[in-house]
């Protein structure tokens, strides 16, 4: 069994690059930065352990939070209430889980397992459900696998926790939990339905926190030697560089419990006089230019300041940025006929054919 | 162990006499009524068990439906669903049930333990937790002996199944567990927290089953015999008769998930040319007679049709309507100054102290 302890400098890089990974949404990873910062200072390691190295019969923890990231600017992300969702669910479902694993790399849940992880000295498994970030629980590689859709625990900082015992379909779980963690106040710590490790062998997307890390850890190397940090982006990542502009306009609202709008770029060098416009629903959805569309979910488009190489957010980007989109490949299970379904362009109200930039 | 049994000639009574200490509220035990028939039509039977039968470390299941009276009309109460809620609850906390209570005896919610039990094979307790109906779930007598708010089970027909599993408060209890059955579609079947048997023979409000089955008989004897049937309740319980009257007036309005609202009655008989008004929060929770406050929360303020004798709700009162308004003495629990914080006009929004009709 290979069990690697992350150094705190590996967490530095994973929450740049789980930000990138993040897709415009996901949430900054700042916060739980700092929390770990506090737990590696309190003495508290974690380890990251290889799906392939888990037993069969293993019962897996998936942690995330869900909830507005505006308003986990105000409630901060208490890494006891994290560890306390866990909890919940192992005392519900009579299981001690083997293991944890982020629910979204992308954003601040691709740290939040470790928080966790650190007050349970459990391992983290170097996998998700998205290998990116998603709005809605039906999102993930589970539930396009069809796997069970509960049961969910919703913890919250003042002692509040309810459990999601059962629901028929995924869209329930989503509905239902969203409705508990809006009365809460809008933010909730959740360990999501439990998985065996032959599940997550077989459904989840591997490797995605050491990608993560050496995302990160390209794009800081790279500021500091005062080199291209999206080129560092793009030597560790089969990436493509789509398009660089700055910012011209910001149409923003938070609608549904969700951030939708709209932001256009003008281009700049190469793409000068050439413009782009991007849709998004916490997360950049499709990207068109000059009006056509050129890059759309599963595809990840990142959005990443052209100076810092960093990630840029939709509810952070603003008037006059200058910015580089990039699109990164997607993972093979949303490239299916069925994984389409749940994430492709239609899944998010737009009527056009799934085409990847990374397509013959 | 003295357990007797429930006939249906018992369930037809209860119906009737839970529907008069709803208060106005609670919802009609029709549709509860139609679901027992059928029960014990397919050779199902329920006992009931006095609390003092309980041993200290018996576990005792409190069940109630949730939700909007009015959804109830369309999306029609199973009785397995309120089964299941109790099951959940088993399987969640690892207890097994000794017997089912009530949660509120006033209204529908009298007759969802039979249900549960009928499924489940235990006794109905012969208790619960009103004496009447309220409309929150902070207003009961287990909320003003401070015992422990959650757990919660929350069941649904098409088999959503959620927990509520720590709450800091009654009233958080409250908001949570409503936002599950709004997102539900505003109906669910509901376990409230365990109780064991000693909290159940301290804090319960016991004999309420065989209160509300001796109303129900009382009148349905009465309406037999054509005899006066408000007499008949009179006869049977230390009640009160406040008032005789036709409705002259209804405002009635649907507001964060309550029936508010004030109804009016021109006096007939000994009351002509006296005027009432009651308002009411699903309940009837004021009535003042002249301009001045006669009864008030906790004093069960019962309106009755005078021709039958039947409760009048605050849903289905209308103008024209000939009642008589009657009280019937509170749970001594809700007169107590904790019981008053939770149930007392104040708790209503009303700035008077209590007086009671029977003081």
């Amino acid at each position: 069994m290979s069990v690697r302890e992350l150094s705190l400098d590996d967490i530095e890089s994973l929450a740049v690059g789980a930000w990138i990974l993040g897709t415009g949404g996901g949430g900054n990873p700042y916060l739980p930065l700092l929390n770990m910062r506090a737990l590696y200072r309190d003495g508290h390691r974690v380890r990251l352990v290889d799906a392939a190295d888990l037993a069969d019969g293993d019962w897996i923890g998936t942690v995330a939070n869900m909830g507005a990231p505006l308003v986990g600017q105000e409630r901060l992300t208490d890494s006891l209430t994290l560890a306390r969702a866990v909890t919940v669910m192992e005392q519900h479902i009579g299981r001690r889980f083997a293991a944890l694993m982020s629910m979204e790399i992308g954003g601040a849940n691709g740290v939040r397992p470790f928080m966790a992880a650190a007050h349970l000295d459990l391992p983290v498994v170097d996998s998700d459900t998205m290998g990116r970030a998603y709005p809605e629980a039906q999102m993930t590689s589970v539930a396009v696998g069809g796997l069970t859709p509960y049961p969910l625990t919703a913890v919250d900082v003042r002692g509040f926790e309810s459990i999601v015992h059962k629901v028929p379909t995924w869209k329930w779980t989503e509905r239902v939990a969203r409705k508990i963690c809006v009365e809460y106040g809008s933010v909730a710590a959740t360990c999501q339905p439990p998985r065996t490790g032959a599940e997550v062998k077989k459904w989840g997307i591997h490797g995605t926190t050491t990608k993560a890390i050496a995302i990160g850890r390209a794009v800081r190397d790279a500021q500091r030697r005062h080199e291209d940090p999206v080129a560092a982006v793009l030597s560790v990542e089969p990436g493509k560089l789509l398009y660089k502009g700055k910012v011209v306009d910001v149409a923003r609202r938070a609608t549904e419990g969700f951030l939708r709008g709209v932001v256009r770029f003008d281009g700049l060098d190469d793409w000068r006089g050439s413009a782009m416009e991007i849709n998004f629903q916490n997360e950049w959805i499709v990207a068109y230019r000059d009006e056509r569309p050129l890059a759309m979910t599963p595809d990840l488009i990142c959005v990443l300041d052209s100076v810092s190489g960093e990630a840029v957010g939709s509810e952070t980007i603003r008037y006059g940025q200058r910015v580089t989109v990039i699109a990164l490949p997607p993972p093979a299970v949303f490239l299916t006929p069925r994984g389409l379904d749940h994430v492709g362009p239609r899944a998010f109200g737009y009527d056009i054919e799934f085409r990847s930039v990374f397509g013959a | 162990m003295q357990l007797s049994d429930i006939t249906l000639e018992d369930i037809e009574s209860l119906a009737v006499g839970a529907w008069i200490l709803g208060t106005g509220g609670g919802g009609s035990p029709y549709l509860g009524l139609l679901n027992m028939r059928a029960l014990y039509r397919d050779g199902l039977r329920v006992q009931l068990m006095s609390p003092e039968e309980l041993q200290d470390d018996d576990w005792v299941a409190a069940v109630s439906n949730m939700g909007a009276p009015l959804v109830g009309q369309e999306r029609l109460t199973d009785s397995r669903t309120i089964a299941r809620a109790v099951a959940l609850m088993e399987e969640h906390t690892r207890h097994r049930f000794r017997g089912i209570m009530a949660l509120e005896i006033g209204g529908g919610n009298s007759i969802q333990p039979l249900m549960a039990a009928a499924h489940l094979k235990r006794p109905v307790i012969d208790a619960d937790m009103m004496g009447r109906a309220y409309p929150e779930a902070q207003m009961t007598s287990v909320a003003v002996g401070d015992l422990k708010p959650c757990p919660l089970t929350s069941v649904d027909v098409r088999g959503l199944e959620s927990v509520v599993e720590s709450v800091p408060t009654w009233k958080w209890m409250e908001r949570v567990s409503r936002k599950i059955c709004v997102e539900y579609g505003s109906i669910a079947s509901t376990c409230k927290a365990p109780r064991t048997g000693a909290d159940v023979k301290k804090w319960g409000i016991p004999g309420t089953t065989t209160k509300a089955i001796a109303i129900g008989r009382a009148l349905r004897e009465a309406q037999r015999r054509h005899e006066d049937p408000i007499a008949a309740i009179l006869s049977v319980e230390p009640g009160k008769l406040l008032y005789k009257g036709k409705v002259v007036d209804v405002e009635r309005r649907a507001t964060e998930g309550f029936l508010r609202g004030r109804t009016r009655f021109d006096g007939i008989d000994d009351w002509r040319g006296s005027a009432m008004e009651i308002n009411f929060q699903n309940e009837w929770i004021v009535a003042w007679h002249d301009g001045r406050p006669v009864a008030m929360s906790p004093d069960l303020i019962c309106v009755l049709d005078s021709v039958s004798g039947e409760a009048v709700g605050t849903e289905t009162i209308r103008y024209g309507q000939r009642v008589t308004v009657i009280a019937l003495p509170p749970p001594s629990v809700f007169l107590s100054e904790k019981g008053l914080q939770h149930v007392g006009p104040r708790a209503f929004g009303y700035d008077i102290d209590f007086r009671s009709v029977f003081a």
